[in-house]
């Protein structure tokens, strides 16, 4: 018989051994009929054969053994006992079975994360050869990396390193919204230099990749290429494809190709849809002007050669370059940050897993949810322990039976291990479920409705890896105590005294309580720690009112030549706008306030040396401070007129540039000058002070602000604070828009709300998740205290039965059994609470007015803990007065 | 079961041996044949036949199948040799004759 034959007998035993009873009983039949046919008297026959032919059972079980893999039927006997055990008591089962698994998807969910924002090697050519170029740039604050170049230093760069590398350049990706046909839609574009594709590797799926050729002349190669998800998604694998037309802005670019499949950029958290040559960069003066860093630079080093070699080639044409880059600096510029250019030094940073802004703002924040989730998966772990151990102290008898009639040591090992695989591969289906779910949910939380989040979190082979060797660890960690108690069950001790074996069973499950009770404070107190972050960012004075405020992007093309044409055009529209039902007052400005974009200007004060010259500067047209609801606490609002007939000439200031530039007195009326080229100075009068508001992000907090009267320029953002909602405002807008003028057109609609929320969404989002897994560690330590107890209390209801006999009150039992609670408790609430707060310093980056000592965040976790251990033991401890002494007695 | 071991050489060569010679039998039938031919000198132990054959018929020497048989109401397991079951007697038979062959030469020359 065949190996299939042997596999297919184990799952007919019964039908096997029917086999081989039949062959038998055949036998006997027949040697019985010979007997008598030899003259044996009949009724001796039967007997005869029998004893002629031995014990059929022996031979029935011999032959059973050489029809079967005897392995593996003792497997499939275990696992058919563990499913009905696993049946019988459904409740355990399944609390075990979902709190396993949604710890197991929950971590598997933050390993996909991880793995497609920070581990995930991209799918080029000799990844482990890639690098980014750096160096460090003053900032506001501190020193920060920075990794944006010009296009003139990349020629140089490359030429100068010909031998070396080869270097190629990737504009930053980002929502640039193409139209096909009469269809405008949003897509994420990219510009690349036209080696790009065949310096990363990558080739193409459809038609050809990038030539250098295709990145010769500026302006003049509209070709695209587009990524296969965007091909397969957009147009179905249409490979009519290629030749087709799209513009983006006023360009209109052909379709030569689709890239390899996988590839999608080189920014993790940015999924690419399509590719221009860097020529085509619009404004022209982004290829030319050495000083607009539009760029990354990265390449690959050559065979043989090293990271370092690479460098000493670039660093000289760096140098050179910043040189004669500060010549065409202003005065103004302060000489720290000249020299800290002159003297900055290029890095080159291996670069295999691409570079990403959304791997720099949230791998911290993804490593301690994956840190979170890890704890709860550990809190669920020793849930599962304990109410296996309990089971098994239960069973201790059935263990100890089956040991004294013959049963193996490691069969009762495994029939252990094989309920906690059982147990696993439940959790794991749920896990899998669940990962699917939460990574791409978690994806869109910590995106906004404005700027998604775009990952590859299909699991694949690292994923799955991951959730097996997962699952086998925490099989491992929550099967091992129970498989070690049975294998030490011994059959004389069990079966002759109740006691044995108790004491050290009691201890182990306490030390896994007390271990949940340590773990869930840690994750209590850092979910706490990111609650009070986002409440104290919710309730920061943002200085105006966000609700009820719509912004309209709008821009006119062509626009008004004239300034006092743009401004009458969109003074009109502000007032037709204001006059829509439902809206209160409207207003128009540059860009919408804390929306990320900024303009910094240069200031001096005439005759006075002023330490702090670079401030925020925002065009804004009458009634923005009214409409914004932010309070003119001196002079007055800008006009219309105060623009004309030179835009800056008169502005509002805000309090902090007021106390900043002319403390202890009176603002209004005085003059500042700002920079309007290389050393030339605009006068500016101040009409007025408004109170501080937010510009640009929380963080950043009240700095200097100058609010100018609006210039020629043609995209504005109108903003509308309505009286209820957006819905009838939004229509009668647009009519209104396209009836001053057909060159007006809406670009985008949003509300103020939803910008200052996308500014906090880290925040929320880690806020949420913390608070969801917090809640999660502290129910899976509730039951898991609740479970400990009530097993220790009716494995002591003898003892305490002898308590009462003996005199003891119910109330002092009563103490018994919380007292053994509160001593398990506080003893993992202590030892949690230095834990959390020797860990918490790793997540300070993350914190906001929050010191990691926090005294509202270390209290209210140990409060919590307390309440939830107390209810847990209420029913134990209630149960335990209850104990009727001569019951308790006589049951044994 | 150690007796059965030391015989079981020679119980898979004569089950072989009757099997290729006298074509399909079931065990009852080559219980009869092993103790017919020599004559009641040899006689099966019929509790180790059975497992011997599931084993032999495990290592694919020998095949068997169910057949209704006449005149009883139950099925009879038959046997048959297999082609591998033949390449296996050729070579125990001549194991066999070669060390019966020197053990009646030490008999007769000691």
């Amino acid at each position: 018989m065949s190996t299939i034959g042997k596999l297919k007998n184990i799952f007919r035993p019964v039908a096997l051994d029917a086999d081989i009873d039949e062959e038998l009983a055949y036998h006997l039949e027949q040697r019985t009929a010979g007997l008598i046919a030899a003259g044996v008297k009949p009724e001796d026959a039967a007997r005869r054969a029998r004893i002629q032919f031995g014990n059929p059972l022996v031979v029935r079980e011999t032959s059973h053994h050489t029809r079967v893999i005897a392995w593996l039927e003792d497997l499939w006997r275990s696992l058919n006992y563990g499913f009905r055990l696993l049946r019988k008591s459904p409740g355990f089962s399944l609390t075990a079975i979902v709190s396993l698994g949604l710890a197991i998807g929950a971590c598997t969910a933050a390993f996909s994360l991880l793995n497609a924002v920070v581990f995930r090697t991209l799918p080029v050519a000799h990844p482990e050869r890639l690098f980014f170029a750096t160096y460090p740039s003053q900032g506001p604050e501190a020193t920060q990396e920075a990794d944006s170049f010009s296009y003139p230093l990349y020629r140089q760069l490359k030429a100068a390193t010909a031998r070396e590398a080869d270097i190629l350049l990737s504009g930053y990706a980002g929502e640039r919204g193409v139209q096909w046909g009469s269809d405008a839609e949003s897509a994420t574009g990219q510009y690349v230099s036209g080696d790009a594709f065949r310096v990363l590797g990558v080739g193409s799926a459809l038609g050809r990749v990038f030539s250098p050729a295709d990145d010769e002349k500026p302006g003049e190669n509209s070709v695209a290429l587009l990524s296969y998800s965007y091909w397969e998604g957009r147009f179905g694998k249409d490979p009519k494809i290629l030749g087709r037309t799209f513009r983006y802005q006023k360009n209109s670019f052909q379709v030569i190709g689709v890239v390899e499949k996988g590839f999608n950029g080189v920014e993790p958290g940015n999924m690419v849809d399509y590719w221009m040559p860097a020529t085509m960069y619009t404004p022209a003066e982004a290829i030319t002007n050495p000083g607009w860093n539009w760029f990354r630079i990265l390449g690959r080093v050559k065979q043989g050669v090293t990271l370092d070699q690479a460098r000493q080639r670039m660093q000289p044409v760096f140098s050179d370059f910043m040189k004669r880059r500060v010549l065409q600096f202003s005065a103004a510029v302060p000489k720290s940050v000249v020299e800290s250019l002159l003297k900055s030094k290029l890095t080159l940073q291996p670069g295999a897993t691409g570079r990403s802004g959304l791997r720099r703002g949230s791998q911290t924040a993804l490593w301690v949810l994956a840190g979170i989730v890890g704890l709860v998966l550990l809190i669920a772990c020793a849930n599962v322990a304990n109410l296996l151990l309990a089971r098994g102290a239960a069973r201790s008898r059935e263990l100890a039976l089956r040991v004294a009639i013959g049963a193996g040591r490691r069969r009762l090992v495994e029939q252990v291990l094989v309920e906690g695989i059982l147990l696993t591969v439940g959790a794991a289906m749920v896990g899998l479920l669940f990962a699917l779910w939460a990574g791409p949910s978690i994806m869109n939380m910590m995106g906004t409705s404005r700027e998604q989040i775009r990952l590859d979190l299909s699991l694949g082979l690292p994923g799955c890896g991951f959730l097996v060797a997962l699952c086998a660890l925490a099989t491992l960690f929550f099967g091992l105590a129970p498989a070690l108690s049975a294998a030490r069950t011994s059959p004389g001790e069990v079966l002759h005294s109740t006691d044995g074996g108790r004491m050290t069973r009691r201890l182990q499950s306490r030390v896994l309580v007390g271990a949940q009770v340590l773990i869930c404070t840690v994750v209590l107190f850092a979910a706490c720690l990111f609650l009070r972050t986002f409440e104290r960012l919710m309730n920061t004075n943002l200085g105006f009112r966000p609700e009820n405020v719509m912004i309209a992007e709008i821009r006119s093309d062509p626009a008004p030549k004239e300034l006092a044409a743009t401004i009458a055009l969109w003074s009109q529209l502000r007032d037709r706008a204001a006059a829509i039902p439902g809206v209160e007052s409207a207003s128009l400005s540059s860009w919408a306030l804390m929306q990320g974009n900024g303009w910094i200007n240069m200031i001096r004060l005439p005759g006075r040396a002023v330490e702090g010259t670079e401030v925020k500067f925002l065009a804004v047209s009458p009634g923005f401070f009214h409409t914004m609801g932010m309070r003119l606490v001196s002079g007055r609002d800008v006009t219309w007129q105060d623009g004309l007939p030179k835009p800056h000439t008169a502005a509002v200031v805000d309090e902090a540039f007021a106390h900043h530039y002319f403390p202890g007195q009176s603002a209004l009326g005085r003059r500042f000058e700002v920079e309007e080229g290389k050393d030339k100075y605009a006068s500016v009068t101040i009409l007025g002070v408004v109170a501080n508001g937010m510009y640009r992000d929380i963080r950043d907090g009240m700095s200097p602000t100058v609010f100018v009267p609006i210039d020629e320029g043609a995209e504005w953002s109108l903003e509308l604070r309505t009286r209820a909602g957006f819905d009838g405002v939004i229509p009668a807008l647009r009519r209104e828009v396209s009836r001053v003028h057909p060159s007006l057109k809406i670009t985008d609609v949003y509300s103020q709300a939803e910008i200052v929320n996308g500014r906090l969404v880290r925040e929320r989002t880690l806020a949420i998740l913390s608070t969801f897994f917090a809640g999660a560690a502290l129910l899976l330590a509730a039951v898991g205290l609740y479970g400990v107890l009530s097993y220790s209390v009716v494995q002591r209801t003898r003892e305490i039965g002898i308590r009462l006999a003996l005199g003891s009150s119910r109330a002092n039992i009563i103490r018994l059994v919380v007292g053994e609670m509160l001593l398990v408790t506080s003893l993992g609430l202590t030892a949690g609470l230095a834990f959390g707060y020797g860990l918490s310093r790793y997540v300070s980056s993350l914190l906001y007015e929050v010191k990691p000592g926090d005294t509202v965040s270390l209290l209210a976790p140990a409060l919590g803990l307390l309440l939830f251990a107390l209810v847990a033991a209420l029913a134990p401890a209630w149960r335990a007065a209850r104990v009727q002494p001569m019951i308790a007695l006589r049951c044994e | 079961m150690p007796k059965n071991e030391s015989l079981q050489g020679a119980l898979d060569l004569l089950v072989l041996k009757i099997l290729a010679k006298r074509g399909p039998l079931h065990g009852y039938g080559i219980t009869i044949q092993i103790e017919q031919i020599s004559e009641e000198v040899l006689r099966v132990e019929e509790g180790s036949l059975y497992p011997a054959m599931h084993r032999m018929e495990e290592a694919g020497w020998i095949k068997a199948e169910w057949v209704s048989t006449e005149g009883s109401k139950r099925r009879a397991r038959y046997y048959e040799i297999t082609k591998e079951g033949r390449k296996r007697l050729e070579a125990e038979e001549l194991r066999w004759n070669a060390v019966t062959g020197a053990v009646s030469r030490v008999l007769l020359l000691a």
